[in-house]
Protein backbone atom coordinates (compact mmCIF):
# COMPACT_ATOMS: atom_id res chain seq x y z
CA UNK A 1 0.00 0.00 0.00
CA UNK A 2 3.06 2.34 0.38
CA UNK A 3 3.93 2.12 -3.27
CA UNK A 4 2.87 4.85 -5.76
CA UNK A 5 1.62 3.87 -8.53
CA UNK A 6 2.88 5.50 -11.88
CA UNK A 7 -0.10 7.08 -13.05
CA UNK A 8 -0.66 8.81 -9.94
CA UNK A 9 -1.54 12.48 -10.16
CA UNK A 10 -2.54 15.59 -8.76
CA UNK A 11 -4.68 18.34 -10.26
CA UNK A 12 -5.67 21.84 -9.22
CA UNK A 13 -9.20 23.14 -8.80
CA UNK A 14 -8.99 24.30 -12.79
CA UNK A 15 -7.74 21.18 -14.38
CA UNK A 16 -4.23 21.65 -14.36
CA UNK A 17 -1.38 19.71 -12.75
CA UNK A 18 0.76 22.28 -10.63
CA UNK A 19 3.96 22.10 -11.95
CA UNK A 20 5.83 20.76 -8.36
CA UNK A 21 3.40 17.89 -8.95
CA UNK A 22 4.72 16.64 -11.03
CA UNK A 23 7.81 15.85 -9.45
CA UNK A 24 5.97 14.17 -6.64
CA UNK A 25 8.42 11.22 -5.99
CA UNK A 26 11.20 13.86 -6.11
CA UNK A 27 9.95 16.27 -3.87
CA UNK A 28 8.38 13.59 -1.75
CA UNK A 29 12.08 12.66 -1.61
CA UNK A 30 13.51 16.51 -0.55
CA UNK A 31 10.85 16.81 2.19
CA UNK A 32 12.15 13.20 3.57
CA UNK A 33 15.99 14.06 3.82
CA UNK A 34 14.44 17.76 5.20
CA UNK A 35 12.63 16.05 8.04
CA UNK A 36 15.11 13.37 8.69
CA UNK A 37 17.74 16.30 8.86
CA UNK A 38 15.51 18.06 11.79
CA UNK A 39 15.77 14.69 13.57
CA UNK A 40 12.61 12.92 12.73
CA UNK A 41 12.57 9.44 13.48
CA UNK A 42 10.25 6.71 14.00
CA UNK A 43 7.45 7.39 16.07
CA UNK A 44 8.18 10.69 16.22
CA UNK A 45 5.58 13.48 15.68
CA UNK A 46 5.15 15.81 13.03
CA UNK A 47 2.34 17.97 12.46
CA UNK A 48 0.64 20.17 9.78
CA UNK A 49 -1.02 23.24 9.60
CA UNK A 50 -1.08 24.08 5.91
CA UNK A 51 -3.70 24.96 3.43
CA UNK A 52 -4.80 22.42 1.22
CA UNK A 53 -2.20 21.21 -1.29
CA UNK A 54 0.02 19.25 -2.81
CA UNK A 55 2.08 20.71 -0.50
CA UNK A 56 0.54 19.21 2.70
CA UNK A 57 -0.30 15.27 1.14
CA UNK A 58 3.77 15.26 0.07
CA UNK A 59 4.53 16.23 3.62
CA UNK A 60 2.28 13.67 5.06
CA UNK A 61 3.76 10.77 2.58
CA UNK A 62 7.16 11.62 3.52
CA UNK A 63 6.15 11.65 7.32
CA UNK A 64 4.88 7.90 6.72
CA UNK A 65 8.07 6.70 4.84
CA UNK A 66 10.13 7.65 7.78
CA UNK A 67 7.22 5.77 10.00
CA UNK A 68 6.87 9.23 12.11
CA UNK A 69 3.17 10.14 13.13
CA UNK A 70 1.29 12.45 10.92
CA UNK A 71 -0.72 15.31 12.56
CA UNK A 72 -2.37 17.35 10.85
CA UNK A 73 -4.70 20.15 11.98
CA UNK A 74 -7.40 21.50 10.61
CA UNK A 75 -7.06 24.68 8.63
CA UNK A 76 -9.83 26.42 10.24
CA UNK A 77 -8.52 26.10 13.85
CA UNK A 78 -7.53 29.56 15.35
CA UNK A 79 -3.84 29.67 16.39
CA UNK A 80 -4.58 29.33 19.95
CA UNK A 81 -6.11 25.95 19.26
CA UNK A 82 -3.32 25.08 17.56
CA UNK A 83 -0.96 25.61 20.20
CA UNK A 84 -2.67 23.18 22.09
CA UNK A 85 -2.58 20.20 20.04
CA UNK A 86 0.92 21.19 19.52
CA UNK A 87 1.47 20.86 23.00
CA UNK A 88 -0.59 17.95 23.04
CA UNK A 89 1.47 16.28 20.29
CA UNK A 90 4.98 16.97 21.04
CA UNK A 91 5.74 17.42 17.46
CA UNK A 92 9.63 17.03 16.25
CA UNK A 93 8.75 19.45 13.54
CA UNK A 94 5.99 21.21 13.11
CA UNK A 95 4.99 22.96 9.29
CA UNK A 96 3.03 26.04 8.46
CA UNK A 97 2.82 28.25 5.76
CA UNK A 98 4.82 30.70 4.34
CA UNK A 99 4.93 33.51 6.53
CA UNK A 100 2.71 32.40 9.13
CA UNK A 101 5.60 31.21 11.59
CA UNK A 102 5.24 34.92 13.52
CA UNK A 103 1.91 34.33 14.05
CA UNK A 104 2.29 30.75 16.14
CA UNK A 105 3.85 30.71 19.55
CA UNK A 106 7.02 28.62 20.33
CA UNK A 107 7.50 25.44 19.01
CA UNK A 108 9.68 23.50 16.62
CA UNK A 109 7.90 25.58 13.38
CA UNK A 110 9.37 25.74 10.26
CA UNK A 111 7.67 27.37 7.48
CA UNK A 112 6.61 24.85 4.36
CA UNK A 113 9.01 26.21 1.59
CA UNK A 114 12.64 26.44 4.14
CA UNK A 115 11.84 22.79 3.55
CA UNK A 116 13.41 23.21 0.70
CA UNK A 117 16.49 25.13 1.61
CA UNK A 118 18.64 21.91 0.67
CA UNK A 119 17.76 20.31 -2.62
CA UNK A 120 19.30 17.05 -1.33
CA UNK A 121 17.44 14.19 -2.43
CA UNK A 122 16.80 11.22 0.33
CA UNK A 123 18.66 8.27 -0.69
CA UNK A 124 18.48 6.14 2.38
CA UNK A 125 16.15 3.59 2.58
CA UNK A 126 12.60 3.57 2.98
CA UNK A 127 11.00 1.89 6.02
CA UNK A 128 7.67 -0.39 5.90
CA UNK A 129 5.86 0.56 8.59
CA UNK A 130 4.80 -1.84 10.93
CA UNK A 131 1.31 -3.15 10.87
CA UNK A 132 0.27 -1.77 14.36
CA UNK A 133 2.24 0.94 14.34
CA UNK A 134 0.90 4.52 14.75
CA UNK A 135 0.31 5.90 11.81
CA UNK A 136 -1.79 9.58 12.84
CA UNK A 137 -3.28 11.13 15.44
CA UNK A 138 -6.98 12.68 14.58
CA UNK A 139 -7.86 14.88 16.94
CA UNK A 140 -11.69 15.50 17.81
CA UNK A 141 -13.79 16.75 20.28
CA UNK A 142 -14.69 14.96 23.43
CA UNK A 143 -17.06 15.61 25.89
CA UNK A 144 -14.75 17.15 28.62
CA UNK A 145 -13.88 19.77 26.01
CA UNK A 146 -10.56 18.58 25.57
CA UNK A 147 -9.32 17.70 22.12
CA UNK A 148 -8.49 13.84 22.01
CA UNK A 149 -5.94 12.09 19.54
CA UNK A 150 -7.66 8.98 18.41
CA UNK A 151 -4.39 7.10 17.57
CA UNK A 152 -5.01 5.43 13.99
CA UNK A 153 -3.03 2.21 12.80
CA UNK A 154 -1.66 1.63 9.90
CA UNK A 155 -3.11 -1.59 9.90
CA UNK A 156 -6.29 0.45 10.73
CA UNK A 157 -5.99 2.73 7.53
CA UNK A 158 -4.94 -0.51 5.65
CA UNK A 159 -8.16 -2.30 6.71
CA UNK A 160 -10.03 0.30 6.14
CA UNK A 161 -9.03 1.03 2.43
CA UNK A 162 -9.54 -2.93 1.52
CA UNK A 163 -13.18 -2.78 2.42
CA UNK A 164 -13.32 0.83 0.59
CA UNK A 165 -12.18 -0.45 -2.65
CA UNK A 166 -14.58 -3.67 -2.20
CA UNK A 167 -17.25 -0.94 -3.21
CA UNK A 168 -15.54 2.25 -4.79
CA UNK A 169 -13.39 0.28 -7.34
CA UNK A 170 -11.17 2.86 -8.60
CA UNK A 171 -8.65 2.80 -11.53
CA UNK A 172 -6.52 4.81 -13.07
CA UNK A 173 -9.35 6.83 -15.02
CA UNK A 174 -11.06 7.83 -11.68
CA UNK A 175 -10.41 11.21 -10.34
CA UNK A 176 -10.97 12.27 -6.80
CA UNK A 177 -12.15 15.56 -5.45
CA UNK A 178 -9.89 15.85 -1.95
CA UNK A 179 -12.74 17.80 -0.01
CA UNK A 180 -11.54 15.87 3.42
CA UNK A 181 -9.11 17.20 4.97
CA UNK A 182 -5.69 15.08 5.67
CA UNK A 183 -6.02 15.81 9.86
CA UNK A 184 -9.39 12.91 9.06
CA UNK A 185 -9.02 9.46 8.58
CA UNK A 186 -11.30 9.68 5.53
CA UNK A 187 -9.21 12.70 3.94
CA UNK A 188 -6.03 9.86 4.75
CA UNK A 189 -7.87 7.41 2.73
CA UNK A 190 -8.62 8.84 0.08
CA UNK A 191 -5.24 9.63 -0.64
CA UNK A 192 -3.98 6.42 -0.12
CA UNK A 193 -6.39 4.83 -2.14
CA UNK A 194 -5.89 7.03 -5.45
CA UNK A 195 -2.12 6.53 -5.00
CA UNK A 196 -3.02 2.62 -4.96
CA UNK A 197 -4.84 2.91 -7.63
CA UNK A 198 -2.72 5.08 -9.87
CA UNK A 199 -5.89 7.88 -10.07
CA UNK A 200 -5.79 11.18 -9.94
CA UNK A 201 -6.22 13.53 -6.67
CA UNK A 202 -8.58 16.97 -7.65
CA UNK A 203 -7.96 19.98 -5.20
CA UNK A 204 -10.84 21.71 -3.58
CA UNK A 205 -11.32 25.32 -4.98
CA UNK A 206 -10.26 27.93 -2.26
CA UNK A 207 -14.12 27.89 -1.23
CA UNK A 208 -16.30 25.45 -0.64
CA UNK A 209 -19.22 26.89 -2.26
CA UNK A 210 -21.49 24.93 -4.26
CA UNK A 211 -21.36 26.89 -7.34
CA UNK A 212 -17.80 26.62 -7.25
CA UNK A 213 -17.64 23.19 -6.32
CA UNK A 214 -19.95 22.38 -9.32
CA UNK A 215 -17.65 24.38 -11.66
CA UNK A 216 -14.26 22.49 -10.24
CA UNK A 217 -16.36 18.91 -10.81
CA UNK A 218 -17.54 19.57 -14.24
CA UNK A 219 -13.87 21.18 -15.23
CA UNK A 220 -11.76 18.36 -14.11
CA UNK A 221 -14.45 15.62 -14.94
CA UNK A 222 -14.21 14.26 -11.37
CA UNK A 223 -15.85 10.75 -11.10
CA UNK A 224 -15.73 10.58 -7.26
CA UNK A 225 -17.34 12.39 -4.81
CA UNK A 226 -17.14 12.12 -0.62
CA UNK A 227 -18.25 14.65 1.50
CA UNK A 228 -20.19 15.67 4.53
CA UNK A 229 -23.97 16.46 5.05
CA UNK A 230 -24.01 20.58 4.68
CA UNK A 231 -22.08 20.06 1.25
CA UNK A 232 -24.89 17.63 0.26
CA UNK A 233 -27.84 20.00 1.27
CA UNK A 234 -25.86 22.87 -0.54
CA UNK A 235 -24.63 21.05 -3.76
CA UNK A 236 -28.04 19.65 -4.21
CA UNK A 237 -30.01 22.78 -4.05
CA UNK A 238 -27.64 24.61 -5.93
CA UNK A 239 -27.79 21.80 -8.77
CA UNK A 240 -31.17 21.23 -8.61
CA UNK A 241 -31.90 25.16 -9.21
CA UNK A 242 -29.40 25.51 -11.88
CA UNK A 243 -31.02 22.10 -13.63
CA UNK A 244 -27.43 21.22 -14.28
CA UNK A 245 -27.03 17.81 -13.29
CA UNK A 246 -23.29 16.34 -13.11
CA UNK A 247 -22.90 13.83 -14.96
CA UNK A 248 -19.07 12.96 -14.72
CA UNK A 249 -19.66 11.49 -11.58
CA UNK A 250 -19.09 8.15 -11.27
CA UNK A 251 -19.75 7.70 -7.47
CA UNK A 252 -20.72 9.55 -4.43
CA UNK A 253 -20.35 8.93 -0.57
CA UNK A 254 -21.19 10.45 2.16
CA UNK A 255 -20.73 10.01 6.43
CA UNK A 256 -21.03 12.12 9.32
CA UNK A 257 -24.57 12.79 10.29
CA UNK A 258 -28.29 12.28 8.96
CA UNK A 259 -29.10 13.73 5.68
CA UNK A 260 -32.82 15.04 4.96
CA UNK A 261 -35.53 12.83 2.66
CA UNK A 262 -35.86 16.23 0.74
CA UNK A 263 -32.03 15.95 -0.57
CA UNK A 264 -31.64 12.20 -0.32
CA UNK A 265 -34.58 12.05 -2.48
CA UNK A 266 -33.04 14.13 -5.60
CA UNK A 267 -29.58 12.71 -5.81
CA UNK A 268 -30.37 10.99 -8.94
CA UNK A 269 -31.60 13.81 -10.38
CA UNK A 270 -28.70 15.95 -10.02
CA UNK A 271 -25.77 12.74 -9.87
CA UNK A 272 -27.21 11.05 -12.92
CA UNK A 273 -24.96 8.21 -13.47
CA UNK A 274 -23.57 7.92 -9.57
CA UNK A 275 -24.11 5.07 -7.35
CA UNK A 276 -24.75 6.03 -4.18
CA UNK A 277 -22.32 4.55 -1.32
CA UNK A 278 -23.78 5.68 2.11
CA UNK A 279 -21.44 4.87 5.18
CA UNK A 280 -20.98 5.33 8.75
CA UNK A 281 -17.80 5.27 11.11
CA UNK A 282 -16.19 7.55 13.86
CA UNK A 283 -12.19 8.69 14.01
CA UNK A 284 -12.03 6.02 16.73
CA UNK A 285 -13.38 3.35 14.60
CA UNK A 286 -13.57 4.25 10.79
CA UNK A 287 -15.77 3.60 7.39
CA UNK A 288 -17.31 0.50 9.38
CA UNK A 289 -20.73 0.35 7.82
CA UNK A 290 -22.12 0.72 4.05
CA UNK A 291 -25.49 1.02 2.34
CA UNK A 292 -25.39 -0.84 -0.97
CA UNK A 293 -25.81 1.17 -4.30
CA UNK A 294 -28.59 -1.22 -5.06
CA UNK A 295 -30.52 -0.69 -1.54
CA UNK A 296 -30.34 2.92 -1.54
CA UNK A 297 -33.64 3.31 -2.49
CA UNK A 298 -35.53 1.04 -0.38
CA UNK A 299 -33.32 2.11 2.81
CA UNK A 300 -32.85 5.69 2.30
CA UNK A 301 -31.53 7.28 5.99
CA UNK A 302 -29.72 3.88 6.81
CA UNK A 303 -26.56 3.59 8.17
CA UNK A 304 -25.92 0.29 5.93
CA UNK A 305 -24.19 -2.80 7.23
CA UNK A 306 -21.36 -4.13 8.65
CA UNK A 307 -18.78 -4.03 6.00
CA UNK A 308 -16.64 -7.66 5.11
CA UNK A 309 -14.47 -8.22 8.11
CA UNK A 310 -16.25 -5.38 10.33
CA UNK A 311 -18.06 -6.68 13.96
CA UNK A 312 -20.47 -4.07 15.24
CA UNK A 313 -22.84 -5.29 17.92
CA UNK A 314 -25.47 -2.89 19.26
CA UNK A 315 -25.43 -3.46 23.35
CA UNK A 316 -27.72 -2.65 26.24
CA UNK A 317 -26.06 -1.12 29.08
CA UNK A 318 -25.96 -4.73 31.17
CA UNK A 319 -23.73 -6.12 28.39
CA UNK A 320 -26.59 -8.21 26.16
CA UNK A 321 -26.69 -7.96 22.59
CA UNK A 322 -30.11 -5.97 22.08
CA UNK A 323 -32.51 -7.84 19.27
CA UNK A 324 -33.40 -6.83 15.94
CA UNK A 325 -35.24 -3.63 15.94
CA UNK A 326 -33.77 -2.77 19.63
CA UNK A 327 -32.15 0.29 20.00
CA UNK A 328 -28.66 -0.50 21.95
CA UNK A 329 -25.11 1.30 21.78
CA UNK A 330 -23.37 1.02 19.01
CA UNK A 331 -19.83 -1.12 19.81
CA UNK A 332 -16.64 -1.36 16.78
CA UNK A 333 -14.85 -4.94 17.76
CA UNK A 334 -11.75 -6.14 16.27
CA UNK A 335 -9.10 -4.62 13.98
CA UNK A 336 -11.18 -1.75 13.02
CA UNK A 337 -11.24 -0.11 16.09
CA UNK A 338 -7.83 2.07 16.62
CA UNK A 339 -5.90 2.13 19.68
CA UNK A 340 -7.37 4.70 22.16
CA UNK A 341 -6.59 8.30 22.62
CA UNK A 342 -3.42 9.71 22.81
CA UNK A 343 -1.58 10.16 26.60
CA UNK A 344 -5.26 10.29 27.76
CA UNK A 345 -5.75 6.96 29.68
CA UNK A 346 -8.67 8.21 31.66
CA UNK A 347 -10.61 8.62 28.81
CA UNK A 348 -9.34 5.84 26.57
CA UNK A 349 -10.79 3.36 29.20
CA UNK A 350 -13.62 5.10 29.35
CA UNK A 351 -14.39 4.33 25.30
CA UNK A 352 -12.34 1.92 24.46
CA UNK A 353 -12.45 -0.77 27.78
CA UNK A 354 -14.73 -3.42 28.38
CA UNK A 355 -17.47 -2.65 30.52
CA UNK A 356 -18.32 -4.75 33.66
CA UNK A 357 -20.55 -6.94 32.38
CA UNK A 358 -19.69 -6.45 29.19
CA UNK A 359 -16.90 -9.38 29.00
CA UNK A 360 -19.04 -12.35 27.92
CA UNK A 361 -20.25 -10.40 24.44
CA UNK A 362 -16.28 -9.10 23.98
CA UNK A 363 -13.82 -11.31 25.77
CA UNK A 364 -10.02 -9.86 25.29
CA UNK A 365 -11.15 -8.26 21.81
CA UNK A 366 -10.62 -4.66 20.79
CA UNK A 367 -13.65 -2.30 21.39
CA UNK A 368 -14.62 0.91 20.83
CA UNK A 369 -17.94 2.38 22.39
CA UNK A 370 -19.25 4.91 19.73
CA UNK A 371 -21.74 6.43 22.03
CA UNK A 372 -24.60 6.27 19.04
CA UNK A 373 -27.76 5.18 20.14
CA UNK A 374 -28.40 2.41 17.11
CA UNK A 375 -30.95 -0.31 16.15
CA UNK A 376 -30.43 -3.21 13.74
CA UNK A 377 -32.93 -4.28 11.51
CA UNK A 378 -34.17 -8.06 10.42
CA UNK A 379 -32.34 -7.56 7.36
CA UNK A 380 -29.13 -6.44 9.39
CA UNK A 381 -29.00 -2.69 8.61
CA UNK A 382 -28.64 -0.01 11.05
CA UNK A 383 -30.45 2.82 11.71
CA UNK A 384 -29.32 5.95 13.56
CA UNK A 385 -31.25 6.71 16.59
CA UNK A 386 -29.57 9.49 18.81
CA UNK A 387 -26.66 10.58 21.09
CA UNK A 388 -25.63 9.12 24.83
CA UNK A 389 -24.06 12.31 25.60
CA UNK A 390 -24.45 16.23 25.30
CA UNK A 391 -21.84 16.21 22.19
CA UNK A 392 -23.61 18.30 19.43
CA UNK A 393 -23.10 16.92 15.61
CA UNK A 394 -23.02 19.94 13.64
CA UNK A 395 -21.77 19.94 9.76
CA UNK A 396 -20.33 16.75 10.25
CA UNK A 397 -18.15 17.65 13.28
CA UNK A 398 -18.71 16.62 16.82
CA UNK A 399 -18.92 19.74 18.76
CA UNK A 400 -18.00 19.74 22.94
CA UNK A 401 -21.07 21.81 24.64
CA UNK A 402 -18.33 22.57 27.50
CA UNK A 403 -15.54 23.23 25.56
CA UNK A 404 -17.67 26.31 24.21
CA UNK A 405 -19.35 27.01 28.21
CA UNK A 406 -15.82 27.33 29.54
CA UNK A 407 -14.79 30.07 27.16
CA UNK A 408 -17.93 31.82 27.68
CA UNK A 409 -17.70 31.27 31.37
CA UNK A 410 -14.20 32.93 31.23
CA UNK A 411 -15.79 36.40 29.69
CA UNK A 412 -16.51 38.83 32.39
CA UNK A 413 -19.39 39.63 32.80
CA UNK A 414 -20.58 35.93 32.05
CA UNK A 415 -22.86 34.39 34.77
CA UNK A 416 -23.91 31.03 33.51
CA UNK A 417 -24.17 29.59 29.99
CA UNK A 418 -25.39 26.76 28.25
CA UNK A 419 -24.81 25.44 25.19
CA UNK A 420 -27.24 23.20 22.81
CA UNK A 421 -27.80 21.72 19.71
CA UNK A 422 -30.85 23.05 17.88
CA UNK A 423 -32.02 20.71 14.85
CA UNK A 424 -30.96 21.91 11.31
CA UNK A 425 -31.56 20.68 7.83
CA UNK A 426 -27.85 21.90 6.80
CA UNK A 427 -25.90 20.80 9.54
CA UNK A 428 -27.85 18.29 11.22
CA UNK A 429 -27.24 20.59 14.36
CA UNK A 430 -27.07 23.94 14.85
CA UNK A 431 -25.44 25.63 18.22
CA UNK A 432 -27.27 27.50 20.63
CA UNK A 433 -26.30 29.16 23.50
CA UNK A 434 -28.37 30.32 26.54
CA UNK A 435 -26.64 32.97 28.76
CA UNK A 436 -27.16 34.49 32.10
CA UNK A 437 -24.65 38.10 31.97
CA UNK A 438 -24.47 40.59 34.77
CA UNK A 439 -25.56 43.02 32.21
CA UNK A 440 -27.92 43.34 29.12
CA UNK A 441 -25.43 45.96 27.21
CA UNK A 442 -25.09 44.88 22.83
CA UNK A 443 -21.04 45.64 24.35
CA UNK A 444 -20.96 42.60 26.16
CA UNK A 445 -22.49 40.39 23.29
CA UNK A 446 -20.23 41.87 21.11
CA UNK A 447 -17.20 41.45 23.19
CA UNK A 448 -18.61 37.83 23.66
CA UNK A 449 -18.56 36.52 19.49
CA UNK A 450 -15.22 38.44 19.25
CA UNK A 451 -13.76 36.37 22.03
CA UNK A 452 -15.56 32.87 20.35
CA UNK A 453 -13.80 34.09 16.86
CA UNK A 454 -10.59 34.23 18.67
CA UNK A 455 -10.64 30.92 20.57
CA UNK A 456 -13.14 28.42 18.52
CA UNK A 457 -12.72 27.18 14.81
CA UNK A 458 -15.70 28.37 12.37
CA UNK A 459 -17.34 24.99 12.76
CA UNK A 460 -17.94 25.58 16.67
CA UNK A 461 -19.07 29.29 16.34
CA UNK A 462 -22.77 29.41 17.97
CA UNK A 463 -25.02 30.17 15.63
CA UNK A 464 -27.57 31.75 18.13
CA UNK A 465 -27.08 33.61 21.05
CA UNK A 466 -29.34 34.17 23.43
CA UNK A 467 -30.18 35.91 26.92
CA UNK A 468 -32.07 34.22 29.83
CA UNK A 469 -34.79 36.61 31.27
CA UNK A 470 -33.49 36.68 35.03
CA UNK A 471 -31.69 33.71 36.63
CA UNK A 472 -30.82 30.76 35.36
CA UNK A 473 -32.84 27.94 36.73
CA UNK A 474 -31.23 25.51 39.32
CA UNK A 475 -31.97 21.84 40.17
CA UNK A 476 -32.00 20.30 43.72
CA UNK A 477 -28.00 19.56 43.33
CA UNK A 478 -27.85 23.91 43.15
CA UNK A 479 -25.93 22.66 39.66
CA UNK A 480 -27.92 24.53 36.60
CA UNK A 481 -30.98 23.18 35.56
CA UNK A 482 -30.10 21.69 32.09
CA UNK A 483 -32.60 20.60 30.54
CA UNK A 484 -35.00 23.03 31.56
CA UNK A 485 -32.24 25.65 29.94
CA UNK A 486 -31.74 23.28 26.64
CA UNK A 487 -36.09 23.05 26.15
CA UNK A 488 -36.33 26.84 26.47
CA UNK A 489 -32.99 26.80 23.57
CA UNK A 490 -35.35 25.15 21.37
CA UNK A 491 -38.91 26.60 22.21
CA UNK A 492 -37.06 30.25 21.62
CA UNK A 493 -36.26 29.39 17.94
CA UNK A 494 -37.43 32.26 15.53
CA UNK B 1 -42.84 48.87 2.68
CA UNK B 2 -39.19 48.83 1.00
CA UNK B 3 -36.28 46.93 2.06
CA UNK B 4 -33.80 49.29 3.22
CA UNK B 5 -30.63 49.66 0.96
CA UNK B 6 -27.61 47.86 2.31
CA UNK B 7 -24.65 49.51 1.28
CA UNK B 8 -21.20 48.44 1.47
CA UNK B 9 -20.95 50.09 4.33
CA UNK B 10 -23.44 48.57 6.07
CA UNK B 11 -22.47 45.21 5.04
CA UNK B 12 -19.08 45.56 6.02
CA UNK B 13 -20.40 46.39 10.20
CA UNK B 14 -22.98 43.76 9.66
CA UNK B 15 -20.46 40.80 8.78
CA UNK B 16 -18.10 42.61 11.38
CA UNK B 17 -20.47 41.62 13.93
CA UNK B 18 -21.51 38.76 12.81
CA UNK B 19 -18.18 37.32 12.73
CA UNK B 20 -16.61 38.46 15.63
CA UNK B 21 -14.38 40.77 13.40
CA UNK B 22 -12.39 43.60 14.64
CA UNK B 23 -14.48 47.25 14.06
CA UNK B 24 -12.88 48.56 10.58
CA UNK B 25 -11.00 45.06 9.84
CA UNK B 26 -13.05 44.32 6.34
CA UNK B 27 -12.72 46.94 3.05
CA UNK B 28 -15.75 47.33 0.69
CA UNK B 29 -13.53 45.13 -1.40
CA UNK B 30 -11.60 42.70 1.09
CA UNK B 31 -11.73 38.86 -0.42
CA UNK B 32 -14.05 37.50 2.24
CA UNK B 33 -13.87 33.83 0.92
CA UNK B 34 -11.41 33.28 -1.78
CA UNK B 35 -8.79 34.89 0.58
CA UNK B 36 -10.07 32.37 3.36
CA UNK B 37 -10.74 34.78 5.61
CA UNK B 38 -14.61 33.33 6.00
CA UNK B 39 -14.89 29.54 5.26
CA UNK B 40 -18.12 27.24 4.22
CA UNK B 41 -19.83 27.35 7.63
CA UNK B 42 -19.24 31.34 7.38
CA UNK B 43 -20.98 30.94 4.56
CA UNK B 44 -24.23 29.45 6.00
CA UNK B 45 -24.15 31.70 8.72
CA UNK B 46 -23.53 34.47 6.49
CA UNK B 47 -26.92 34.02 3.78
CA UNK B 48 -29.21 33.67 6.97
CA UNK B 49 -27.99 37.05 8.08
CA UNK B 50 -28.09 38.60 4.85
CA UNK B 51 -32.05 37.24 4.33
CA UNK B 52 -32.84 38.61 7.74
CA UNK B 53 -31.36 42.01 7.01
CA UNK B 54 -32.49 42.31 3.77
CA UNK B 55 -35.48 40.48 3.57
CA UNK B 56 -34.83 39.08 0.63
CA UNK B 57 -34.58 35.20 -0.38
CA UNK B 58 -31.19 34.40 -1.64
CA UNK B 59 -31.67 31.38 -3.91
CA UNK B 60 -28.98 28.56 -4.34
CA UNK B 61 -28.27 29.28 -7.85
CA UNK B 62 -26.83 33.33 -6.36
CA UNK B 63 -24.69 31.73 -3.90
CA UNK B 64 -21.49 32.54 -5.75
CA UNK B 65 -18.19 34.23 -5.39
CA UNK B 66 -19.39 36.60 -8.26
CA UNK B 67 -22.65 37.91 -5.66
CA UNK B 68 -20.96 37.16 -2.13
CA UNK B 69 -17.15 37.61 -2.39
CA UNK B 70 -16.97 40.90 -1.03
CA UNK B 71 -18.87 43.66 0.78
CA UNK B 72 -18.79 45.80 -2.65
CA UNK B 73 -20.16 42.86 -4.58
CA UNK B 74 -22.93 42.03 -1.78
CA UNK B 75 -24.01 45.32 -1.54
CA UNK B 76 -24.31 45.01 -5.47
CA UNK B 77 -26.06 41.98 -5.72
CA UNK B 78 -28.01 42.63 -3.20
CA UNK B 79 -29.53 46.02 -4.78
CA UNK B 80 -30.92 43.80 -7.75
CA UNK B 81 -34.42 42.32 -7.46
CA UNK B 82 -35.11 39.14 -6.86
Amino acid sequence: MEVTSATFQVIDSKGTVPAEATEWTARVSRLRAALRARGVRPGDRVLAWLPRGWEEAALWQATWDLGAVWVSVPRRNTPEQVTVLLADAEPVVAVCGKGERARLTAGPWVEFPDLFDSSEEDDEPVESPLATGLAALCYTSGSTGRPKGVMVSHENLRGAVSRMETYLRHTPEDRLLALMPLSSPWGLLQWLMARRAGAAIVLPPPVAMASELARTIRATGVTGLAALPPTWVQLVDFLDSQREPLPCLRYVTTSGGVISRRILDRFHTVFPNAEVWMTYGLTEAFRTTVLPAGEFHLRKGSLGESCPGVTIEIVRPDGTAARPGEAGELVHVGDCVTLGYWRQPEMTVRSFGVRPGHEALFGENPVHYSGDQVRRDEDGFFWFEGREDELIKSGGYRISPSEIEEILQAVPGVIHSVVGGIPDEALGQRIAVALELDDEGDDLLDQIRLVLRQKLASHQQPHQLRIWPGRMPLNAHGKLSRPEILSWLLASEP
Amino acid sequence: MPTPTLNPEKIRSLLEITFGLQSGELRDDTPLFSSGLLDSFHLVEMISVLEKTSGRKIKPGEINLENLDTPDSIAGFLGTPA
